[in-house]
């Protein structure tokens, strides 16, 4: 895969986030990481967008170049149609009220020191109310989170993983953002508790009307909650598509090996076995589609020529010189 | 390779940043003048005036403070250290070091062996006996010694071993024949060696006791090896490791305790050379002395890196 | 944690219940709190406590001859000039804390400053800083404190900075690396999403956490200089007015007052020593308990 291009941008009025061509790269000795190459997305308001791919394909480097830290080497983030990756630091500081995020670690995301009220209220006290929240509403938001309010003054090793996910999330509710971006927020946690952590997530994007970026590396936990889903192989877009259109009829060789990974699902093509082969060095990662070392479905053209992103109708997007699509070949 | 050229380019830097700073303190907050001349550079007498005048041209005073520190660095490289002038005839300095710093270096010598003797048999039998009642005694003494500070413990080994008991003599005679110098220096390096070997032990037991658990170790007693050669051949040799590292870092403090000791045993060393010259305000006396022990101190690190890395298993594996 | 199907969730305390010895300070910690608060109080207050005179000849009464063995009268001895051993010791903590008290203060402040703003900002700042604590560390301590008392007087003042001098680049290197350790953590970053500054991060985020293992070391670090002070006395460098530990014990070290009077020095020894691993076990339990601490979350 390897897709670059941007074909699969909207022009909907109601973007809040539109990432064009971003790269992020880390200068390291012998080298440098290509974490992220020429990604492109968008994100509409109301909408939940999935990011899907194995781990190190640059997911959370993707989002963390989102809210420029840091910033990415090159490409552009809009914030309704604000270019952040230009924006001087004081007028970033600004903007990022709006642009919140759950980190995968319910530990490291809380400052041990500090107590849970604290934590949740610190926004406040960096801007004052910008809404719906005051400190005199603290406990009603704990509560809405799912935390009794009683537990304010605890800190937070007294509390369990998924607890602490909850203390995120309402620390990142408090400033009535815009867009969250969760990166794995649930990948720590016990499944039983992950579903608790999913549906309070759900519930808290329709009670305040916040946009979703949500990362995973597991498509089972993205199918139900995103509206679009991305998928991402070594830092490019393999496909882009509605998400149960994704499901029903994945295009890219490299989504329907993910897809038969699931356990229980069946794959229509003997092909989509499970992935075979190393991941190439994101250090010197391979020339035209980036898949090529382990597609089952590689040509010579693969090898050489890296595929643009283009529609295969009903808003679904593909970055693959043959996509595994009825009809078209 | 590349390391050992980084290594040594780092300590050639950090010799000089280390003798420019304390030559720069010296010649900033003292009175150069005052050090070549002492008290007579007050002199405001005509003839003080001009000896004042042709010391300004013959130590060229005048230049700015960078020329003058390179002037005395390529002295220094020569082994020139100028002269003592507060001393009738003005000897060089270099003459007092050569005298003095072989003492010291002894003394530091015969401080880390003792040092290194007590502490390996010494953790050697606590730490195959986690919490029995010789390892708790052990550790209570390492807090009880190391919060001892080096002149207390010259005063008291001083006071028992030296006055009661009169096993040693209470001071130093320089010219003393060699078997007797060396009893005189058993006394201050016991003085200097034991905090030390209390830091060591105390590494090392912790070293190995958690080595005794890994599993190569469980893997030899099961083969029936008996436990001294366990103890010796497997779980001593990769405890070292660390243990070399500490003793580099511990001379700088063992450098300091030495010229303490050396003034409680009336040591003629480096220590003492020292504080004469501070109370005479001797300038470049105290200049040299600092430099050449800071130098010392850069270089043993240096030497204990580098034997580390031709040592470390990491490297050997 | 157990959690209900309202979504509110009960806490379970960690630690609360069970008693787990890393956790707790024990009683050897409280008994070195306790000596180390009696000796500054004890310090801080001498001239109005009941002893002697720490200057007069022969003690208040002025009848105490000199060299005279501990007794109930004086009960650590007379000196060679017939002074009260026992109030020369307690005056001599006056001098020795306080130069403890401001060098620690001074190596906290400048060294932990330096130390939290390296680790935090990396980068060129970060390299210049840990330069200047490498080539601190290059000099043997005690040879920096004799070069910097050598240049400039020997005041209180001059004393206390110097040896707080010595503890910047330990104190230093302790706050780098715990505030690197912690400024990768999510929590910082979540700071600036936020909209943080820098200073509020390092203040409100980074302190609170690298607070912990610097006041161990600064326990240690007082220890260390109030040591330092009297090997600085013993090499006549020590601060020229008023006595101090370091001197005291000098004093009674003169081969003659040692053979005859072993008291003269051995009084000062005893309460230098107890102070010294008094601050050394304290500092070392509160470290043992940081790190239960940090290696439970
Ligand atoms: N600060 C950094 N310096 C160097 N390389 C980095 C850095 N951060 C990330 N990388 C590299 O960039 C690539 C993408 O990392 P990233 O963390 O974004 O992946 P990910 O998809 O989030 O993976 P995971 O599922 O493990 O979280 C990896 O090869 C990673 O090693
Ligand atoms: S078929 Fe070619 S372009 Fe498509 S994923 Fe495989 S290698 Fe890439
Ligand atoms: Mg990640």
């Amino acid at each position: 895969m390897a897709g670059s291009g941007t074909a699969h941008l909207r022009d909907d009025p109601n973007v809040l986030v539109r990432v064009e061509h971003m790269v992020v790269e880390f200068p390291i000795s012998g080298g440098r990481v290509h974490a992220v190459s020429d990604v492109s997305f968008d994100l509409v308001e109301g909408e939940t967008l999935g990011i899907v791919g194995e781990s190190g394909c640059g997911k959370s480097t993707t989002a963390r170049a989102v809210i420029q830290m840091p910033r990415p080497t090159s490409g552009n983030v809009f914030f309704r149609g604000t270019d952040l990756t230009t924006l001087p630091s004081e007028a970033l500081r600004q903007v990022r009220p709006d642009l919140q995020m759950i980190f995968q670690d319910p530990i490291s995301s809380l400052n041990p020191r500090r107590t849970v009220r604290d934590i949740i209220a610190e926004g406040l006290r960096v801007w004052g109310s910008r809404g719906t929240w005051t400190p005199e509403r603290i406990d009603e938001l704990m509560a809405a989170v799912g935390i009794d309010p009683r537990y304010g003054e605890r800190k937070p090793h007294q509390f369990s993983g998924g607890q602490c996910q909850r203390i995120s999330i309402a620390r990142a509710l408090v400033l009535d953002p815009k867009v969250i971006i969760c990166d794995e927020p649930v990948s720590a946690l016990d499944v039983s508790v992950q579903a608790q952590i999913l549906n309070l997530l759900e519930d808290m994007k329709e009670r305040y009307g916040v946009s979703l970026m949500f990362i995973s590396h597991d498509l089972s936990v993205v199918k139900n909650i995103s509206d679009r889903v991305m998928v991402m192989y070594m830092g490019k877009v393999c496909e882009v598509a509605g998400s149960d259109d994704l499901f029903a009829r994945p295009a890219h060789p490299y989504t329907r090996a993910l897809m038969a990974a699931i356990p229980g699902r069946h794959s229509d093509d003997d092909d989509d076995g499970v992935l075979e082969g190393e991941l190439p060095s994101a250090i010197d990662p391979p020339t035209g589609c980036r898949f090529h070392t382990r597609c089952p479905h590689s040509q010579q053209i693969c090898k050489t020529t890296e595929p643009e992103i283009r529609g295969i109708g009903d808003g679904h997007f593909v970055a693959c010189h043959f996509p595994q699509v009825a009809g078209v070949e | 390779m590349g390391r050992v050229v980084r290594r040594t380019g780092f300590a050639i830097i950090l010799l000089l940043t280390v003798s420019a700073l304390t030559f720069g303190a010296m010649n900033l907050l003292g009175d150069p003048l005052f050090n070549i001349l002492g008290p007579a550079a007050a002199d405001t007498t005509p003839a003080g005036v001009e000896r004042i005048e042709a010391a300004r041209a013959e130590y060229h005073l005048d230049d700015p403070l960078p020329v003058r520190y390179l002037r005395w660095l390529g002295d220094l490289v020569q082994g020139d250290l100028g002269v003592q002038f507060s001393s009738a005839g003005q000897p060089p300095v270099a003459d007092l070091v050569v005298e003095r710093l072989p003492r010291t270096a002894v003394l530091l010598v015969l401080a880390q062996l003792m040092a290194t003797v007590i502490a390996i048999p010494w953790a050697l039998l606590a730490a195959p006996r986690v919490d029995s009642w010789f390892d708790r005694l052990s550790t209570v003494s390492t807090f009880l010694v190391v919060a001892l500070p080096n002149f207390a413990l010259g005063v008291l080994l001083k006071y028992v071993f030296a006055i009661r008991l009169g096993w040693f003599p209470q001071t130093y005679t320089a010219d003393a024949p060699l078997p007797d110098r060396f009893h005189q220096l058993l006394l201050p390096a016991l003085t200097i060696a034991l905090p030390a070997a209390a830091v060591y032990q105390r590494l090392l037991r912790d070293d190995l006791v958690s080595t005794l658990q890994e599993e190569f170790i469980l893997m030899a007693r099961s083969k029936g090896l008996s436990r001294a050669r366990i103890l010796f051949r497997h779980a001593l040799r990769p405890s070292l490791f660390s243990f070399v590292t500490v003793f580099g870092l511990t001379t700088g403090a063992l450098i300091g305790g030495s010229l303490v000791v050396e003034n409680i045993f009336r040591i003629p060393g480096l220590g003492s050379a020292i504080v004469e010259a501070v109370v005479r305000e001797d300038f470049p006396v105290v200049l040299a002395i600092v430099v050449v022990v800071a130098s010392v101190f850069i270089v043993v690190n240096f030497v204990v890196d580098a034997v580390y890395a031709v040592i470390d298993p990491r490297i050997r594996r | 944690m157990t959690s209900t199907d309202t979504g509110t969730v009960t806490v379970t305390e960690v630690g609360a219940s069970t008693p787990d010895p890393g956790t707790r300070l024990g009683r050897l910690f409280w008994v070195s709190v306790a000596w180390i608060v009696i000796v500054t109080v004890a310090a801080a207050l001498a001239p109005w406590l009941p002893i002697d005179d720490p200057d007069a000849i022969g003690g208040d009464s002025g009848l105490d001859t000199a060299l005279t063995a501990p007794s109930w009268n004086a009960w650590f001895g007379t000196d060679t000039l017939a002074r009260d051993v026992f109030a020369r010791t307690v005056h001599g903590a006056r001098v020795s804390l306080v130069v403890g008290l401001v060098a620690i203060v001074l190596g906290l402040a400048v060294g932990g400053t330096l130390g939290i703003l390296a680790g935090y900002v990396r980068g060129a700042f970060d390299r210049v800083v840990t330069f200047l604590f490498v080539v601190l560390l290059s000099f043997p301590s005690l040879v920096l404190a004799i070069l910097i008392t050598s240049l400039l007087d020997r005041g209180l003042v001059t004393i206390a900075v110097t040896l707080g001098v010595l503890g910047i680049a330990p104190v230093g290197r302790v706050a780098r690396s715990a505030t690197i350790q912690y400024a990768e953590r999510d929590f910082v970053r979540a700071a600036r999403m936020i909209g943080s500054s820098h200073r509020r991060i390092i203040v409100r985020e980074l302190l609170p956490n690298v607070a912990a293992p610097m006041g161990s070391l600064a326990l240690l670090g007082m220890a260390l200089a109030i040591v330092a002070e009297g090997g600085l006395a013993f090499l006549g460098l020590s601060v020229s007015e008023g006595s101090t530990w370091g001197k005291l014990i000098l004093d009674g070290s003169q081969t003659q007052t040692l053979t005859d009077a072993p008291w003269v020095a051995f009084a000062p020894i005893a309460m230098l020593f107890m102070t010294v691993l008094a601050l050394n076990l304290a500092g070392d339990r509160l470290r043992r308990l940081g790190d239960v601490r940090t290696s439970a979350i």
